[in-house]
């Protein structure tokens, strides 16, 4: 089987600013990884490298065996920001109807109403997400990161703006989405998430402290 | 293996999705207002052009000068391609000229879709724009040129048809350079040397008298009516290629630079839209990666422990300005400096050159003021009236005004030496510009703060609100203001004698002096409120 991700000492500078440096990742199906770090560890310096959103100062981060930012690497990765990046002039269940048929979706509108139904957006479907709350946009951000096809599935800060039961039906949909066999990824400063997690990645500076099993007390020590 | 749709699948979703955005926009588009945007632009263009038309006057020019254009024109006229394409380049290494929407960088282009067609579809969205605006403003050249450029078989038809290509051309040129640099993902160094060599071949050819350069051979089509050459054919294959390449490679842009634009270009739309000066200028630096460099060029030497903050805070700012606006303010300098010398001597029209150039310095030198406006809070905490801190942050650009204007000054007396030797025009005394210096220190940095003061985040929209004039007279008021302190050369050339034209231009100083003294009253005068 493909590796679903993989990155060779992937360095990313802005100028003289080390933003990522030497950063080696291999992953497996099924795997889901939290990535913890401060504020400017290079976490989501990672994850736009890998969506192809940034190009790398050196080294290669490979989808699936395809170069990141390639045709095919876009095929098996869904990358779902920080901030939610939404059109102000389509509905929720237009986003849906246009990402599933970008994506050659057949299934999309059983998916999508499936997604707004565990994430509490039924009712707002046909409304316009520029008027949302920042939860609100976070979970239809997050519907259309997930409704769309992947191996590989990548997520900034998914926790923020959501509410308990919103972040709840998150973890669950997260879980699932590792167990039917794609690598999640997640960045994230909810130390309650890192439970679910089989792996932990840990960043200062845009180096990696230490990678390996959940170790709490790590996690500690890195964030103080 | 995740699918990936098929090419027809995407194309039709991409393209049903802007019919359906277009028809929603089209729903909610409020006509009256929308024709009476067109109606103000229109009013504006033709007033811009009947001004411009004024200014530069219809007298015919001399024969020699009619020779000078037939021999050199072309040379200049690429030299001034060179320029367009120079900056093209620069678009293009921080990848220019496409601006996508956030959300379609998001979603249509981290898709598995391919990036061509979405890319190219957006380009000649573009295009279409480029071609009606170099249209447009190759017709005016064409135009102001047929009356001061007459002769029997020169036609006013024959000078507009050529100002129409010519302007094209440009505009197509300027264009297609972007979008290859983009395209070919240029650094910006690579962007500065290839359009300083394209510039230094252009000089070499206008030296030296002859056609080497492409650009150059785009040139004669400006010319055309004067003199008509077949060297235009190989300057228009030339952009037709630029574009082609350009168009062919346009999916290979970096998404990095996309989505940088992205984030930014809608916000600059915005800013520009509701005439908001100051968030033009940030916005701009952040779009060209003008960022404070975290070394200084300097260090500035230690002081006493207390006082003088904003003075020390300002020089603290200006060491680390980037190279990009370093070389602008010098190069603006230059111009400015340049442009008064052949206002003088009787291109009126330059004197505006001259006062937009020193309006853009000031608004950069004045960045640790307007730092101060943008957060009115901050003031809240310090223990002085804002006015007194909006005071003491004038010292430090009034300084650097007076080192640059001194700068341009010489600039202008070398230029007005070579012009005086190659055409014995009659000039005002250097001394004169004694004066424009003096108003120029006192009044750039005021009027520049009160660009500033008057678009700061706190301000009161109401009156902004009852017409879009306002905050365009609100704009374009300090400019004028600036455009005052050239004032004393105009006066010094056109007075007769016995008048001595040299206390006449010292006299012709006291307004813009007397403006900025009462600006800088009002700027000490203010206090911000908390809240």
């Amino acid at each position: 089987m493909t590796t679903p991700l993989v990155a060779e000492r992937l360095a990313k500078r802005y100028d003289d600013l080390v933003a990522l440096h030497d950063f080696t990742l291999r992953t497996k199906p099924g795997q889901l990884i939290a990535l913890v770090g401060h504020n400017g560890s290079g976490k989501s310096t990672f994850l736009r490298l890998a969506a192809g959103l940034l190009e790398p100062t050196a080294g290669d981060v490979r989808i699936c065996g395809a170069p990141a930012g390639s045709l095919e690497a876009r095929a098996e990765l869904s990358f779902i920001p920080d901030e939610p990046v939404l059109y102000d002039d389509l509905s929720v269940n237009e986003h849906i109807e246009y990402i599933g048929r970008l994506h050659g979706c057949e299934d999309w509108p059983e998916h999508g109403d499936e997604l707004l139904d565990r994430l509490g957006l039924t009712d707002r479907a046909d409304d316009l997400p520029a008027r949302f709350s920042r939860g609100l946009r976070q979970k239809t951000s997050l519907v259309l990161g997930l409704m769309r096809p992947f191996s590989v599935l990548a997520v900034d800060e998914p926790f923020v703006g959501l509410d308990p039961a919103g972040q709840r039906a998150l973890t669950e949909l997260l879980l699932e989405t590792a167990a039917g066999g794609a690598c999640v990824i997640v960045a994230t400063h909810q130390l309650d998430f890192l439970k679910n997690a089989t792996r932990c990645i840990g960043l200062r500076d845009g180096a990696v402290a230490f990678s390996g099993d959940v170790d709490l007390a790590k996690v500690h020590t890195l964030l103080g | 293996m995740t699918h990936v749709p098929a090419r027809p699948e995407m194309r039709a979703a991409v393209r049903e999705l802007r019919a359906r955005r277009r028809t929603q926009r089209l729903r909610h588009l409020d006509w009256v207002d929308a024709l009476y945007r067109a109606y103000v632009v229109g009013i504006s263009g033709v007033a811009a052009l009947i001004g411009f038309a004024v200014v530069v006057g219809d007298a015919p020019v001399a024969s020699t000068t009619v020779r000078a254009v037939a021999d050199h024109g072309a040379a200049v006229v690429g030299a001034f391609v060179a320029f367009l394409i120079a900056l093209g380049l620069r678009s293009g290494a921080h990848g220019g000229p496409l601006a996508f929407e956030a959300p379609d960088v998001q979603h249509v282009m981290l898709a598995p879709v391919e990036r061509g067609p979405v890319v190219r579809a957006a380009a000649y969205k573009q295009l279409r724009g480029v071609v009606t605006s170099g249209v447009l403003a190759g017709a005016v050249l064409g135009i102001v040129a047929a009356p001061k450029l007459p002769g029997p078989d020169r036609p006013t038809a024959t000078w507009v048809m050529s100002g129409i290509a010519f302007g094209l051309l440009a505009a197509l040129a300027a264009w297609g350079s972007a979008l290859l640099g983009s395209a070919l993902r240029i650094t910006q160094r690579t962007a500065l040397v290839v359009g300083g060599a394209l510039l230094a071949w252009s000089a070499i050819d206008i030296v030296v008298a002859v056609h080497t350069s492409p650009l150059t051979w785009t040139g004669h089509v400006a010319v055309w009516p004067v003199r008509s050459s077949w060297w235009a054919l190989p300057g228009v294959a030339l952009v037709g290629a630029l574009i082609a390449v350009g168009l062919a490679r346009a999916a290979q842009l970096s998404l990095e630079h996309v989505q940088h634009r992205a984030r930014l270009v809608s916000a600059l739309r915005f800013a520009a839209t509701i005439q908001d000066v100051r968030a033009v200028i940030t916005l701009r630096r952040q779009l060209t990666h003008e960022q404070a460099r975290s070394r200084p060029w300097i260090h500035v030497p230690a002081g006493a422990v207390l006082g003088r903050a904003a003075w020390r805070r300002d020089w603290h700012g200006i060491v680390r300005w980037p190279g990009a606006r370093l070389t602008r303010v010098f190069i603006l300098t230059l111009v400015a400096g340049a442009s008064c010398a052949a206002a003088v001597r009787g291109t009126t029209v330059l004197f505006a050159v001259a006062a937009i150039a020193a309006y853009v310095i000031a608004l950069d030198a004045v960045e640790g003021l307007a730092q101060e406006i943008d957060h009115p809070d901050r003031a809240v905490g310090v223990p002085q009236s804002s006015g007194d801190v909006y005071f003491g942050h004038l010292a430090t650009p009034a300084a650097l005004q007076a080192v640059l204007a001194f700068l341009g000054f010489g600039c202008g007396l070398a230029v007005g030496s070579l012009i005086h030797r190659a055409a014995q025009v009659h000039a005002v005394s250097p001394v004169v510009g004694l004066a424009v210096i003096v108003a120029l220190v006192a009044v750039a940095p005021a009027a520049a703060a009160l660009s500033v003061y008057l678009g700061r985040p706190d301000r009161d929209m109401s009156v902004a609100m009852l017409h879009p004039g306002v905050v365009a007279a609100q704009q374009a008021g300090p400019l004028v203001l600036v455009a005052l302190a050239f004032l004393p050369l105009i006066v010094a050339r056109e007075v007769d004698p016995p008048t001595d034209p040299i206390r006449a231009g010292f006299a012709a100083a006291a307004p813009a002096l007397m403006i900025a003294f009462g600006i800088v009253t009002f700027l000490r005068g203010r206090t911000v409120e908390a809240g």
